[in-house]
């Protein structure tokens, strides 16, 4: 089904006041792309999401205040409107959103051609929408620049949420909700098994207990982690002052400069190290003479015998039919059977050769005292490290003293959270070790308690009867999350190849992939994209979200190119048209040089000026692309 | 069965593993680093637990190399657990073709795997008990390659 925005407009909203914006501009076509000027302030975000809140039907949740905040400053209009025409495959609907400003209330209206009775109370969908046009669902096509970094941003969920919200995954975790209210609810109802009330009192208490004290478990774990991520905040922040203190006098800076250059050399003469260690350790063989032993001897015991051999499991296999053995003897039933059973002692002919590349390898490699001298070579850069960070240490004895005193305090503050550092570490070891792990308990192991509230949990269940429900539950949450998994694996393995086939069209310059979506978009051996590089992606992965789906969707983004470059804005101005079917772009002049005009040169875009005015007069929307080039430049002057 | 990862080990390798300078690269990396010691040990743990989702199925791209070698030392290891005698021909090719397998993406069977599996267990809880926890990888690969080198990792002296 093709959705389209045909226009949408305003009665006394905010700066706008009353205005009407027709994408079809009185005719029958809608342009591929619908560019709107409007300038910071004028009311783009509010546009945005009026155009989330007419479609997704939640403004009727909408506090007074929130309602209120649509008014126009100026003027007493006692009510406001915001409306979209939008076509559903062939149906035309016409969405109001009334808001009544005097009480502090927000309602809609519908009307579809071939409804009967025009205009209804209420936000009707078309049948195969409904439960699809959510507010989340909504704001995966209808959103801003922002939003679409966040599918990069490793702090963000937005990519693994967009797929989860946009296929409905998140259905089977309302399911399993539903399934846990029918477990607690079978739980309280039910009669006991022959348990007695105190009895059935003490293991429910018991069981409440053990799951609070495992979340607040949890909940310490988080804060530990919190704690030590602020510490070590607090930490280089000292450094930093202490550093601070040295470079403001004009005799340590240089010396200062000098040390910490060579640190930094010596820190990155040690990663290379590391590296190379880390290619050595490859080699079992220069690890440790023992391994070297093993293989050798392996490979003198495969000469000897002359392994493999060259009579393979299929020779068995074939002699098995035939009538006679080589040594002339007939072959029977018997016979065949035990040579049958025989032949699997024997390697397959594939086997053969995996067993001579592994011989060859054997046969050609030879030890080396790389890693050996690598690792002394580690060794004694640490020491050079210590050195020098000692040396840089010491400048702070030739400050002057209240410079010395300063510097001291910061040490003493530096100490003291390096001990705090120390001890939450080892809390959260202890939190967060394995089950089992010495010198844990359900007193200070996260895991350890878990198991405890799962297991007074289950006693519960016993004495109130339910266990066989609850387990036949549990394992139908199971297979819910089993679904759930393979589902959005599946979803996501497909949407990332649309999304490297698009990246790949579109950034030609650098090979940049996609390898799996994990929270937010995680890509191939890279840390870090350019801005540009990363809406390429973004957009990109936007564009496959919906390539599954059975419904084309428009997308309206504000301020795609948002602070870019120029170079930026022109990337993406060249990408975004080429995924999508309708586009609706808002942009304030400012944001637009670089962007707007790549669209200049292409067809069938139409360019739309919106004016917001002052002293309660109405906005006014000029179509046309002279205008807006026009205003373009007015602003820029 | 692919390659999993022993409960204990994740916990132990976190802060030495990342996508970053001076940190092992892949999960994998903890993985071998624990099997060589339990193959040093010549000792499986047979009861141990492992991470119900699979590490890999396949070598990383930087061990692709080393297969080989891993396969050989495998079976030269089992050869001295079990132990089979390595100067016998159709005992030596028997036990191949239980850990070899040549459709394999490892080249090791079902059973190969999961014996690496084991071996990366009880290595781990060696290195558990002979090493304290790192968050440095210089002084990790340090206290690693120093019980390497004083034999705190080889059980039986060979």
């Amino acid at each position: 089904m093709e959705i389209k925005i045909l226009g949408w407009g305003y009665e006394n909203i905010r700066r706008f006041n009353t205005l009407d914006l027709d994408l079809l501009q009185g005719g029958t076509h809608l342009s591929h792309v619908t560019l709107v000027m409007m300038r910071n302030g004028t009311g783009k975000t509010t546009t945005i999401s009026l155009m989330r809140s007419v479609l997704n039907g939640t403004a009727t949740n909408w506090n007074p205040e929130e309602v209120r905040s649509y008014k126009p400053t100026k003027g007493q209009a006692s009510q406001g409107k915001f409306y979209i025409k939008i076509k559903f495959g062939t149906e035309l609907y016409h969405y109001n959103l009334i808001l009544d400003y005097e009480r502090g209330r927000a309602s809609y209206e519908t009307s579809h051609v071939g409804m009967s009775g025009g205009l209804e109370q209420g936000h009707t969908l078309p049948m195969q929408l409904k439960g699809v046009f959510t507010k989340e669902f909504i704001n995966r096509f209808i959103f801003d620049g922002e939003q679409a970094k966040k599918t990069l941003s490793a702090d963000s969920k937005e990519a693994e949420l967009a797929v989860t919200y946009l296929y409905q995954i998140e259905k089977l975790d309302n399911l399993i909700s539903e399934i846990n209210s029918l477990v607690q609810r079978k739980q309280s109802e039910s009669d006991s098994k022959g348990a007695t009330s105190s009895s059935l009192s003490y293991n429910r208490t018991r069981m409440e207990n053990k799951r609070n004290h495992y979340l607040n478990l949890v909940t310490r774990r988080d804060k530990v982690i919190l704690q030590m991520s602020q510490y070590q905040t607090r930490w280089v922040d000292l450094e930093n002052q202490r550093t601070e203190l040295i470079t403001s006098d004009e005799r340590l800076r240089q010396d200062q400069l000098n040390l910490t250059s060579r640190k930094a050399l010596k820190n990155n003469e040690l990663n290379s190290l590391l590296q190379t260690i880390g290619t050595e350790v490859k080699e079992p063989f220069n690890i440790h003479s023992l391994f070297d032993a093993r293989l050798k001897s392996l490979m003198n015991n495969m000469q000897t015998l002359k392994l493999p051999k060259t009579t393979a499991r299929e020779f068995f296999k074939e002699l098995s039919e035939s009538p006679e053995c080589v040594c002339g003897r007939p072959i029977g039933q018997e016979e065949k059977v035990a040579i049958l059973k025989r032949a699997d002692n024997y390697l397959g002919e594939d086997d053969l050769s995996v067993i001579n590349a592994i011989k060859d390898s054997l046969r050609n490699y030879s030890t080396s005292g790389e890693l050996t001298i690598a690792l002394e070579q580690m060794i004694t850069l640490k020491e050079e490290i210590q050195s020098i960070q000692s040396a840089l240490d010491r400048l702070v004895l030739h400050l002057d003293e209240e410079a010395i005193r300063k510097a001291e305090s910061i040490a003493e503050e530096q100490s003291d959270i390096k001990q705090k550092i120390l001890g939450l570490q080892q809390e959260r070891d202890i939190l967060d070790a394995p089950y089992g792990t010495p010198n844990t308990s359900e007193q200070n192991n996260v895991a350890a308690a878990e198991k405890a509230w799962k297991e007074a949990e289950e006693n519960l269940q016993r004495a109130t009867g339910t266990y066989e429900y609850t387990q036949k539950a549990n394992k139908l949450i199971i297979y819910i999350n089993n679904i759930r998994s393979l589902a959005l694996q599946k979803l996501k393995d497909s949407i990332i190849i649309k999304t490297n086939e698009k990246v790949e069209r579109i950034l030609t310059d650098d090979r940049i992939t996609v390898d799996k979506i994990d929270g937010s978009l995680i890509l191939h051996d890279r840390t870090a994209v350019s801005e540009g590089q990363t809406l390429a992606i973004a957009y990109s992965y936007i564009g496959s979200l919906f390539e599954h789906s059975s419904f084309e969707f428009p997308f309206v983004i504000d301020s795609p190119a948002a602070s870019m470059d120029l170079g930026v804005r022109r990337e993406v101005a060249s990408i975004i048209p080429t995924l999508f079917k309708q586009l609706i772009i808002f942009v304030t002049s400012g944001e637009v040089a670089g962007f707007a005009e790549k669209f200049y040169s292409m067809d069938d875009v139409l360019y739309a000026t919106i004016e917001g005015k002052e002293n309660n007069e109405k906005a006014t929307c000029t179509f046309g692309k002279d205008y807006f080039s026009a205003y373009q430049c007015e602003e820029e002057e | 069965m692919p390659f999993r990862l022993p409960k204990n080990c994740r916990e132990y390798f976190r802060d030495i593993t990342g996508k970053v300078d001076g940190k092992l690269n892949y999960w994998f990396d903890g993985y071998y680093l624990s099997f060589l010691v339990g193959l040093a040990q010549t000792k499986i743990d047979s009861n141990a637990e492992f991470e119900s989702s699979e590490l890999v199925d396949e070598y990383p791209i930087d061990y692709r190399k080393s297969s080989d070698y891993i396969a050989a030392l495998l079976i030269s290891t089992e050869a001295k657990r079990i132990p089979v005698d390595e100067t016998n021909a159709d005992a030596l090719e028997r036990l191949m073709t239980t850990l070899l397998d040549s459709h394999s993406r490892t080249r090791l069977t079902a059973e190969g795997e999961n014996r690496l599996n084991q071996y990366a267990a009880r290595g781990i809880s060696v290195i558990l008990e002979k090493m304290p926890k790192h968050t440095r990888l210089d002084e990790f690969y340090q206290d690693y390659f120093e019980c390497f080198k004083d034999g705190v990792f080889i059980e039986n002296q060979e």
